[in-house]
């Protein structure tokens, strides 16, 4: 273990007297200072705590992935070039302890830089929405919906099944598609138009939607409804509606009339007592709006029932460990890289994974067949060998690629979404523990049959 | 003929010992019945083929070499440059592995941690890291010898006492000239106490001083039983400590024996005489010479070498000076790699004493030591006819 201790330590002095981490921190610094004074949000408190939190230290973020690859991919490509591997391999060390040491020496130096980096940004978010710069609205606002941790809750699903296949039998009927469309191809089609019919309020109207609330809520807390939606005519200005929460035939269950601009994130507040004893919550949107128009909501995006789980700052915590848990993952990307190539090489490879990580929900398209590179029902034996190899390529990326992908848990922070220790140890179990390990195996595999003294 | 001895070499043609003489292309091999135990290293016909990006061969940098070192020895890999030593070092500390053969250090492969613990490596250039200081990096390497702190700190201390760099101890590596950093790579090759060291070009980058120095700790190194494996293509350097060499070229060795061995020319004597012999004597002897072997001997006056006499000036100057500004003079050898029985370097290869004069006289020999050594050389049991 010291001699583990050893490579840490020696990494992270070099870094730091080399001046790689001091002009690090410079421009991480410039970034998390200077971009909230240069950039102006759109003057709501929402846009100013999203500008900070998920722009600015998403920048800061961003800075550090890159640098964090970079040094990762150099720690041990140049000390093979530079030779230093020869005096610490020529001793009593495995490669394991070099692979361990260096990846370590990186991740903690700029784990380290992130926390800080963290810290600035609360600090400021803390100096700027201070009670003296808000009004008491907006005290109450950022109090309750967003420096706070929500669990987002989504509709409960339809089941629409029986309508497709309906929808499904009469359009083969009517003869809209060829008849050697396969169902694969017309099925989701009609599904999509199902879903979005059922989930339109037209002129007049209304549609309902229930949440199936996780647990029983605090009572002191209310439940945010977040949402947006689409009309069906453009260049609307704001639409007239009613939302009404509770027991359907309760008649003096919650409600409150809206005039909001369509494709913009709204919110209201639902107290927390129209919950129902199985932890239902009905949710009905009435389009009272004066001109005829739809009202159109997507379910699995538009509409979020947001139900308090806890503070802010151990949301923050929880989102910088994960984000943390995913600069060490790069790390040790970097470092098996490093490995194999020299350093422009090594980085040009990891930066190229990066982008395949972070291209897995294009992916994960390409692999289920919604977006197809080849139209195989025209095609030949070849397209159609290759339109099979190619997806082939894509199942197997998405196999990969799917478990470390997700969604930057800034994003969530910035709106006081809840981040659960789930999801951070799943982050955990992921990144360092599954793909670590498979890094850090292949990177000492690597490592242990290389000639570290090969002439130039 | 003032001073000093009066020194000259002459053919003994007379003598028909040609072939004995050591041939350049000889190979002495070691005796066969060599216990294995005391073998610390041995390589087997190792090959070494360098290969390109598609694997074509490149160059063959190690061709087929067999040699074994012995504990307590001090080998030798001599050449000139891109013959195979550093090659051939490089695969005994497991940074290349060879395309054929076998090689096993101190009982194992290369490759294996328990050999790599007892060995100390000085590379050809200093691949320290350029900005740790000197105390730092000797932690660094005693950390992964997983030394205890206590054990490090003293034998760091030691170690640039005895390196003479106690003052630049908190000095950044990357700021020393290379025979500073050298010094510095020398002391982390010996912070283990290894039992072979393993030295490719050590006085490379070295002033005089230093060389002396390394050479001196060599030798004081293989008489505590250490074994000492160095390349260098500095002649003087092997010959002055080597019991055994190895000559390299084209990645072959073309001639390996014991130093002895392989400079003798046995064919050839060389007659010191006393000191301040009246010229009428040594006439008297050179026409004995003239009538007895009917050829005209070769005569001079010996000289030191210019190491030695170097050596000399600095050590006069030494006392002269107060501050150091590079290195400082040091002939001590850290405590632990010195032990007790130690026994101080020869009277020839010693650096001066400061009174010591210009070309100090060697110690003559008896009058009957002069003759034992005259009947083993000549085979005659009685020199004086």
């Amino acid at each position: 273990m010291q001699a583990v201790w050893a490579i840490v330590l020696i990494s992270m002095r070099n870094a730091v007297r080399s001046k790689i981490v001091l002009v690090l921190l410079f421009f991480l610094l410039l970034t998390l200072i200077g971009l909230p004074l240069t950039v102006r949000g759109d003057g709501t408190l929402s846009g100013h705590v999203q500008l900070l939190l998920r722009y600015t230290l998403g920048l800061a973020l961003l800075i550090l992935s890159l640098a964090t690859v970079w040094a990762s991919c150099a720690a041990v490509s140049s000390d093979i070039r530079d030779r230093q591997i020869q005096l610490v391999i020529s001793k009593p060390v495995r490669a394991v302890q070099v692979w361990l040491g260096q990846w370590l020496g990186v991740s903690l130096l700029n784990g380290g830089l992130w926390v800080l980096c963290i810290l600035v940004t609360y600090g400021a978010l803390r100096w700027t929405t201070r009670p003296a710069m808000l009004s008491a609205e907006d005290q109450e606002t950022l109090a309750t919906e967003i420096l706070v941790a929500q669990r987002r809750v989504t509709p409960r699903a339809r089941d629409l099944q029986a309508e497709v296949a309906r929808e499904y039998q009469a359009a083969r009927a009517r003869g809209e598609w060829p008849p050697e469309t396969p169902t694969s191809q017309i099925w989701p089609v009609i599904e999509r138009h199902v879903s979005a019919r059922a989930n339109a309020v037209a002129p007049g109207g209304q549609n309902r939607w229930v949440f199936q609330l996780p647990r029983r809520v605090p009572p002191d807390r209310s439940l945010i409804l977040r949402y947006r939606f689409a009309v069906s005519v453009l260049d609307m200005g704001a639409i007239g509606g009613i939302w009404r929460a509770g027991p359907p035939n309760d008649p003096r269950r919650f409600r409150e009339s809206v005039r909001v601009a369509p494709l913009a994130w709204h919110s209201i507040a639902i107290p927390p007592e129209w919950v129902a004893a199985d932890s239902t919550l009905t949710v009905e949107f009435a389009n009272v709006h004066e001109r005829p128009l739809m009202v159109l909501f997507d379910p699995d995006n538009d509409l979020r029932l947001m139900v308090y789980e806890g503070g802010f700052l151990a949301n923050l915590m929880r989102a910088g460990l994960s984000l943390l848990f995913h600069l060490a993952f790069l790390s040790a990307i970097g470092i098996t890289a490093g490995t194999f190539f020299s350093i422009p090489v090594a980085a040009l490879t990891s930066f190229y994974l990066l982008l395949l990580l972070n291209a897995g929900r294009f992916v994960r398209r390409l692999a289920t067949r919604e977006v197809s590179l080849a139209d195989t029902t025209d095609a030949g034996m070849l397209e159609q060998v290759v339109a099979a190899v190619t997806q082939g390529i894509y199942r197997i990326l998405d196999i990969v690629i799917r478990p470390v992908y997700a969604e930057n848990p800034l994003d969530f922070i910035a709106v006081g979404e809840w981040i659960g220790w789930g999801e951070v140890g799943y982050q955990f179990v992921v990144k360092i523990g599954l793909y670590g390990t498979i890094l850090l195996g292949l990177g000492v595999w690597h490592l242990a049959r290389k000639e570290v003294a090969l002439p130039a | 003929m003032t001073r000093g001895l009066v020194a000259y070499t002459f053919a003994r043609y007379i003598m028909n010992d040609q072939a004995s003489a050591a041939q350049p292309s000889t190979v002495l091999s070691a005796p066969s019945t060599a216990d294995a135990a005391a073998q610390v290293v041995t390589a087997t016909h190792v090959v070494k083929v360098f290969r390109d990006f598609w694997h074509r061969p490149k160059v063959r940098a190690v061709n087929d070499i067999s040699f074994e070192i012995r504990r307590g020895e001090v080998f030798g890999l001599l050449g000139p440059n891109g013959s195979g030593k550093s090659t051939t070092i490089k695969m005994l500390l497991g940074l290349l592995h060879p395309t054929r053969g076998q090689l096993r250090v101190l009982g194992a492969s290369p490759r294996a941690v328990k050999a790599k613990a007892r060995v100390g490596y000085l590379p050809e250039e200093s691949y320290l890291y350029p900005y740790l200081t000197s105390e730092e990096t000797l932690h660094f390497f005693g950390r992964l010898f997983d030394l205890s702190r206590q054990e490090r700190d003293e034998r760091i201390e030691q170690l640039l006492h005895m390196i003479g760099m106690q003052h630049a101890r908190r000095r950044v590596v990357g700021e020393f000239s290379k025979g500073m950093a050298r010094r510095i790579g020398l002391a982390q090759a010996l912070i283990n106490d290894p039992d072979l060291v393993i030295l490719d070009e050590p006085t490379s980058g070295l002033d005089p001083l230093g060389c002396r120095q390394v050479k001196n700790l060599i030798q004081t190194l293989a008489q505590r039983g250490k074994t000492v494996l160095l390349s260098s293509h500095l002649l003087a350097d092997v010959e002055d400590v080597c019991d055994r060499v190895a000559i390299l070229y084209n990645g072959k060795i073309q001639a390996m024996g014991s130093i002895h061995q392989l400079l003798e020319q046995r064919s050839r004597y060389r007659l010191t005489l006393p000191d301040a012999l009246p010229p009428e004597q040594l006439q008297e002897v050179l026409q004995a010479v003239r009538e007895r072997l009917g050829a005209e001997p070769d005569i001079d006056h010996p000289r030191v070498d210019l190491e030695a006499f170097f050596l000399q000036i600095i050590e006069r100057a030494r006392h002269q000076k107060t501050t150091p500004s590079g290195t400082t003079p040091s002939d001590n050898i850290a405590d632990y790699l010195a032990s007790p029985a130690t026994a101080p370097p020869p009277p020839s290869q010693a650096a001066p004493t400061p009174a010591a004069p210009v070309a100090a006289p060697v110690p003559r020999p008896r009058p009957e030591e002069v003759n034992e050594r005259l009947r083993k050389l000549t085979g005659n049991p009685d020199p004086q006819e």
